[in-house]
C-alpha cells in the first residue's frame, strides 16, 4: 500500500528532539481498518502531524504579521531618528500608567491563554474554559483601558489627519475649502482656522490638560492629586479677569480679525501680551499666559517648562514645548499621532479579532470540543494572542516611555 | 487514502504533545512582571536618547524571547516554528537598517521638508 509511506515525516522517530514527542509514533497501529478520530483529517497520518502542520501555518501567518507591524516600526524608526523632538514632545500626551497596566493586563492574559492550552491538552475541560473566558476578559480590559486613552485624546482634538489640532493651519484650511467651504453660499461666513486659534489650543492643552507623567493618578487619566487642586472660584488668572468668563460654544470658526491680527504665539505664553487674542473658548491669550493650575485642577510639568522655556533637567534631559520645539517640527507634530493611531491602532484590531477567536473557542470549548488529541484551535489562537502581546511588548516602551 | 493514526491507548493521547510545566508559566509571568517594572523604572534613569531607548528595547527584546519561548512553546518545538520567527526578525531588521542608513542622506538635497530644495536655496 503506497499510501502507506508519504514522503511527509510519518511519525515521531526522526524528530532528534526528546521533548517534541513522548514517543507517540511507536504506538502507531498500521490498521487500515480504523478510522481516526474525527477531528484528524483525511490528508494526516496522524495527530502529530496534523498538530504540527497546524502551528506551522499558524507560525507562517505570524510571519506575515511580523512583516506587516515591521512596516508601521519603520515608519516610527525613520520619523523618530528625523524628527526626535517632536517624539519627545508628543510622548507626554501618553499616559505611562494606562499603558503600564495594559501591558500587565495583556502579560495576564498570554498566561492564561498559555495555561488554557495546558488545560486542554490535559483535558481538564472547566479549567479551560476559566482560563478561556479569564484571557477573554484581559481583551475586554485592554480594549476598555485603550478606549479611555483613545477618547481623551479625542476631547483634545488629537484626531489623527485634519482634525488634529497640530494639523497645519494652511493645509488644514485648504481642506475646509474643499469640503465645507465650497457648499456654502456667497454670504455665509467661511470656515477658517488660524494661526492664532491654533496657537490658543495648544497653550491651553499644554497648560491645563495634560498632566500623564507626573501625578498619582492610576485610573483616571485627569485626577488631580490634593496637593494640586484648586477652588475654580479661587484661580488666579494671570492678567485675566478674575472669574472665568463664560465659555462658548467651541467652533472652528475664526474668532475675530483682531485676534488673526495680534497673533505672535511667541509672546502670548510668556508676556501678558498687550493685545490679547481672543480665543476659541472667549478666554484671552493672557489668561493662559502662566497658569499654575488648570481649570480642572491638572497641574502639568509641561505647563511648568512651556514657561521656563527649554530648559534641562538632570543632566542632558531636554522637555520640549510648543515654544520650545524647532519651526519647522511643530509642523510635524501632528504625524506623531498618525503613527500612534496606526500602530495602536492596527494592534487594536488585531486584540479585536483575537478576541472574536477567543469567544468561538469559549463555544466549542463549553460544548466539549476540545481535549488532550484535539486542542490545535486552542494552541494556534493561543499563538495568535502572544503574538499580539509580543507586538504591545514593543510598542510599550516605544510610544509611552520615550526619553 | 486511508487514516490509521488512532491511538486506542490513552497514554498515547496524552503524550501527543509536550505539555508546558506549571511553574515555568508562573515564573516567565513573574519575569515578564518584573522586566516591566525595569523597563519603566529605567526612563527615570537618563543614559541620553540613545542608549535609553536601547535599554528599553533590549528589555523588550528579552520579554519577547521569554514569551515566544514558552507561552508560545518554540523551546519544546521543533525549531522550524523558531527558524520562520527568526527570519521574520532578520528580514524586519533587514528593512529597517537599510532604509534608516539611507534616511537622511538627501537631506542637503531636499531641503528641511520645507519645500525648498539646495537648488532653489542657492538661487539668488
Amino acid at each position: 500500500m503506497s499510501d502507506h509511506e508519504p514522503p511527509a515525516p510519518q511519525d515521531a522517530p526522526e524528530t532528534p528532539d526528546p521533548h517534541a514527542q513522548g514517543g507517540g509514533g511507536s504506538a502507531h497501529g498500521h490498521d487500515h481498518e480504523h478510522h481516526g478520530p474525527d477531528h484528524l483529517a483525511h490528508h494526516f497520518d496522524s495527530l502529530e502531524q496534523q498538530t504540527e502542520a497546524n502551528k506551522l501555518g499558524m507560525w507562517a501567518c505570524l510571519v506575515t504579521e511580523v512583516l506587516m507591524f515591521g512596516g508601521l516600526f519603520l515608519a516610527y524608526a525613520v520619523y523618530r531618528a528625523n524628527h526626535f523632538p517632536v517624539f519627545e514632545y508628543c510622548h507626554w500626551f501618553l499616559d505611562t500608567k494606562l499603558g503600564a497596566i495594559n501591558t500587565v493586563v495583556l502579560l495576564a492574559s498570554s498566561l492564561t491563554m498559555a495555561l488554557g492550552v495546558r488545560a486542554a491538552q490535559l483535558g481538564q475541560q472547566k479549567l479551560l474554559l476559566v482560563m478561556l473566558i479569564a484571557t477573554f476578559m484581559g481583551g475586554v480590559g485592554f480594549m476598555g483601558i485603550k478606549s479611555v486613552e483613545y477618547s481623551s485624546k479625542f476631547s483634545h482634538e488629537l484626531w489623527w489627519g485634519q482634525g488634529n489640532l497640530y494639523y497645519p493651519v494652511a493645509k488644514k484650511n485648504a481642506y475646509y475649502d474643499k469640503t465645507v467651504n465650497e457648499n456654502l453660499g456667497p454670504d455665509q461666513p467661511r470656515q477658517a482656522w488660524t494661526e492664532a486659534d491654533r496657537t490658543y489650543r495648544i497653550y491651553e492643552l499644554e497648560n491645563y490638560y495634560f498632566n500623564y507623567k507626573k501625578g498619582v493618578d492610576w485610573f483616571t487619566p485627569h485626577y488631580i492629586p490634593p496637593e494640586y487642586r484648586v477652588d475654580p472660584k479661587d484661580y488666579a488668572y494671570h492678567g485675566g479677569p478674575a472669574d472665568p468668563p463664560p465659555a462658548p460654544a467651541v467652533s472652528v470658526t475664526a474668532p475675530s480679525a483682531s485676534a488673526r491680527a495680534a497673533a505672535d504665539p511667541q509672546d502670548d505664553a510668556q508676556h501678558a501680551a498687550p493685545q490679547p487674542v481672543v480665543g476659541l473658548a472667549g478666554m484671552t491669550s493672557s489668561d493662559i499666559g502662566s497658569p499654575a493650575y488648570g481649570p480642572s485642577g491638572v497641574s502639568t510639568a509641561l505647563g511648568d517648562v512651556a514657561i521656563e522655556g527649554l530648559e534641562p533637567d538632570h543632566g542632558h534631559r531636554t522637555h520640549y514645548t510648543w515654544d520650545t520645539l524647532p519651526e519647522a517640527e511643530r509642523e510635524r507634530v501632528h504625524i506623531f499621532f498618525q503613527i500612534y493611531y496606526a500602530m495602536t491602532g492596527l494592534h487594536g484590531i488585531h486584540v479585536v479579532v483575537g478576541m472574536g477567536l477567543i469567544g468561538w473557542l469559549i463555544f466549542r470549548a463549553a460544548a466539549g470540543a476540545f481535549g488532550p488529541t484535539n486542542f490545535d484551535a486552542v494552541e494556534i489562537v493561543g499563538l495568535y494572542w502572544h503574538l499580539v502581546d509580543l507586538i504591545w511588548i514593543f510598542l510599550f516602551p516605544l510610544l509611552y516611555l520615550i526619553h | 487514502m486511508s487514516t490509521h493514526a488512532a491511538h486506542a491507548g490513552p497514554d498515547a493521547e496524552a503524550h501527543h504533545a509536550h505539555v508546558a510545566p506549571l511553574w515555568v508559566m508562573f515564573g516567565v509571568f513573574a519575569a515578564l512582571l518584573v522586566l516591566t517594572g525595569l523597563t519603566v523604572a529605567a526612563i527615570s534613569i537618563d543614559l541620553g536618547q540613545m542608549w535609553n531607548v536601547i535599554l528599553a528595547l533590549s528589555i523588550a527584546v528579552v520579554k519577547a524571547l521569554l514569551v515566544a519561548a514558552f507561552f508560545m512553546h518554540l523551546w519544546w518545538d521543533k525549531p522550524f516554528n523558531a527558524y520562520l520567527l527568526a527570519a521574520a526578525v532578520v528580514f524586519v531588521a533587514l528593512m529597517l537598517a537599510y532604509i534608516l542608513v539611507d534616511t537622511d542622506r538627501y537631506s542637503d538635497v531636499v531641503g528641511e521638508g520645507d519645500g525648498v530644495n539646495a537648488l532653489q536655496r542657492a538661487a539668488p
